[in-house]
């Protein structure tokens, strides 16, 4: 979820910008050069994926993804995370330059959740767990990011309560789509091509030793 | 079925004299309006970035297709503002069992459009300034001005992929209705839809593994070229002293 | 035009570029049962031809009528779809399922069967194929010649009384291509084949037609 630009609080955006540049940085020194093309390649694809909409009811929602990316990713969500939503903000106009920070600190941060709680089933050989995984990852990330959202906007001032609790419980459908998306697509990465759970991981491995 | 390619990052095209002006300083300018129009307080900043934002919006001959999502897009978020600010503005004074009192709320909604007031501001700013950048030259001019490389590479082959992975995409998705698929809220739609991303990340995966091959066989060996070509011009300069005399001036009210 | 005709295309024209139609004043008709082949060079408008026949893309002019009804809306396609299969070019824009019999039972699962129903059709179909021990196979594993079968097992499965299908041997070795005409030319379905291959035309539908002749006199070139 994009918090929009003009509301928050100039202390909430400085502090989301300082955490969203140490975890740029983070993410980066774990990634060699040549990783560049591989993590470009996973952030479109979770890009793509932000075109893809569900509908419930007579609303639509589009997938966000964020706890695949952090399964596949680790600290390199981070920087592709960032990525994604500095397109989002420059090409469409959704989000902001000065909201950047907030935003991609609370969706990588969901998607780090994930990768550091949940790795160890997303990698294992039996086949439920893969598929526990993949459903936590794809609800806990966007409980996450939401907590983390609404957080930012009540920090912001108490007039914005209101808002900041109906933000949290619109994501109550989008956790619900995304839990059993993210299982599906972690059953099809599991059966078609495994090395990519551990492999894409390994991406952040530096990051987590260096 | 070769159809027209779909481009989504695509910038807005010029000629405009907003398109000839030196991107970083685009960037920078843009930086700067953001951050002082989002922690701007009160009326007038917010009115003064609005109309300058306007006028920079018809300089760069923005079309009215390239904005109204973005404009719809804040103004939802706002709208949304000035229906819960109010109550929770009169709710802050008194107990929750009580009335809420008009004041108060009147308060609340002069807070509300506030911040949609500022919000309309940043985003229309923004439009003309960094939505003109084709994506790659944004990537470049990032690195310029300082952005960790690997950080600026991410950004420019995350575009070139983009673009392929969305065709993918599409052809796909296309494929799926010619086989009587209709998207609903159950189960076999979202199993679908997660096998639809699982496809495009092995996809995704397999063609990231070629492109490194491809680069190695070119001899890569860590660093990409760099090409600076741009001689800054007259018109960059005319730009440089409206956008720092107006931000003063909004400096200047905001200290006054 | 009695009921047994199928799909009509009446006076379509279409274009991505308004300058530059693909297709103007395409008159073409598929009755129950019938087998026709086209061809005509690369980017004719072939592809773009099948997909605006089961409304993927909606034509600028002309009508396009279904088992005798009109078709405008995306919802009159919908049900064309269940109907009448499109066997897409490249079998890899087809295919996303894990296993191939997920892949082929995703189309019964979308004309609303239930699960062990549409598990029961799609084992079905991929013995007709000689497919079915293969049932549990990756599909992103098979060979190029096994993933055109699959996605010709997915459009099958559906029971469809017409096949439309875009280049079926493109891309195809030898024992490939023979394994498809022999299974093409078993159906019982109404066809509609696009091909630039003559050869492959003569071995499996009755009549061939080109581009041109489709759209009158009225395309110069």
């Amino acid at each position: 979820m994009h918090l929009a630009e003009g509301v928050l609080s100039a202390p909430v955006l400085a502090t989301g910008a300082a955490l969203t540049a140490g975890g740029v940085i983070v993410g980066l020194r774990g990634m060699r050069l040549e990783d560049v093309p591989r993590v470009a390649v996973m952030s479109s694809a979770f890009f793509v994926a932000t075109f893809i909409h569900v509908p419930v009811g007579p609303f639509s929602v589009h997938l966000v993804l964020n706890g695949l990316m952090g399964l596949l990713l680790g600290w390199a969500a981070f920087p592709a995370i960032l990525i994604a939503l500095t397109l989002q903000a420059v090409v469409f106009g959704y989000g902001g330059l000065t909201v950047l920070g907030v935003n991609t600190f609370t969706m990588a941060t969901g998607a780090l959740a994930c990768y550091f709680a949940l790795r160890g089933w997303a990698t294992s050989e039996r086949p439920d767990r893969v598929l526990s995984a993949g459903a936590l990852a794809g609800a806990g990330a966007v409980l996450v990011s939401g907590i983390l959202g609404a957080a930012a906007l009540a920090a912001s001032g108490r007039q914005f309560y209101g808002e900041a609790a109906l933000l949290l419980s619109g994501h109550a459908a989008l956790m619900a789509v995304e839990a059993l998306v993210t299982a599906a697509a972690l059953r099809f990465l599991y059966r078609v091509r495994p090395e990519t759970l551990r492999t894409a991981a390994a991406v952040s491995e530096g990051a987590s030793h260096g | 079925m070769e159809g027209r390619p779909v481009v989504i990052l695509d910038a807005v095209r010029g000629p405009s004299p907003i398109h000839d002006i030196d991107p970083r300083l685009r960037i920078l300018t843009a930086a700067a309006f953001s951050v002082l129009l989002a922690t701007a307080s009160g009326w007038t900043a917010p009115a003064l970035g609005l109309v300058a934002a306007a006028g920079c919006c018809m300089l760069a001959r923005m079309p009215l297709r390239a904005l109204a999502p973005r404009m719809v897009a804040v103004n939802a978020f706002a709208a949304l503002l000035v229906v819960t600010v109010p109550f929770e503005a009169a709710l802050a004074h008194r107990l929750p069992w009580l009335a809420p009192d008009a004041t108060s709320m009147l308060e609340g909604l002069l807070q509300a459009l506030q911040v949609g007031l500022r919000a309309n501001a940043v985003v229309l700013g923004l439009a003309p300034l960094v939505s003109t950048i084709e994506t790659v030259t944004l990537g470049h001019a990032l690195e310029q001005l300082g952005a960790p490389t690997k950080l600026t590479r991410l950004l420019i082959f995350t575009v070139r992929y983009t673009e392929v992975l969305h065709a993918e995409s599409l052809r796909t998705l296309r494929a799926v209705r010619a086989r009587a698929f209709q998207p609903r809220l159950d189960l076999h739609t979202l199993r679908t839809l997660g096998n639809l991303v699982g496809m495009l990340l092995v996809r995704a995966f397999d063609r990231s593994e070629r492109v490194m091959a491809a680069m190695k066989c070119r001899g890569f060996a860590g660093r990409f070229p760099q090409f600076h070509e741009r001689r800054i011009h007259r018109g960059d300069w005319v730009f440089a002293g409206c956008a720092i005399a107006f931000h003063a001036a909004l400096l200047a009210e905001r200290l006054w | 035009m009695v009921s047994d005709c199928i799909l009509r295309m009446e006076g379509i024209e279409f274009g991505y570029d308004a300058n530059r139609p693909v297709l103007r004043g395409l008159h073409l008709a598929l009755r129950a049962g019938q087998r026709i082949g086209l061809t005509g060079a690369n980017g004719c408008g072939k592809s773009t031809l099948l997909h605006l026949a089961v409304g993927l893309l909606r034509p600028r002019k002309g009508v396009i009528e279904a088992y005798g009804a009109p078709c405008r809306t995306e919802r009159d396609f919908v049900a064309v779809r269940r109907r009448v299969g499109l066997l897409f070019q490249d079998p890899n824009d087809q295919l996303f399922c894990p296993t191939v019999l997920e892949e082929t039972a995703f189309g019964p699962l979308n004309l609303g069967m239930s699960p062990e129903d549409a598990k029961r059709r799609a084992i079905e179909t991929l013995d007709a194929l000689d497919f079915a021990d293969r049932a549990h196979r990756i599909t992103h594993h098979l060979s190029e010649g096994e993933k055109h079968l699959v996605a010709l097992a997915g459009v099958l499965a559906m029971r469809p009384d017409a096949l439309l299908l875009d280049e079926p041997s493109a891309g195809l070795d030898d024992g490939a291509t023979e394994r498809i005409i022999r299974v093409l030319r078993e159906l019982p379905q109404a066809l509609l084949v696009v091909s630039h291959q003559r050869s492959f035309l003569d071995e499996v539908v009755d009549e061939t037609w080109s581009m041109a002749e489709l759209q009158g006199d009225d395309q110069a070139g």
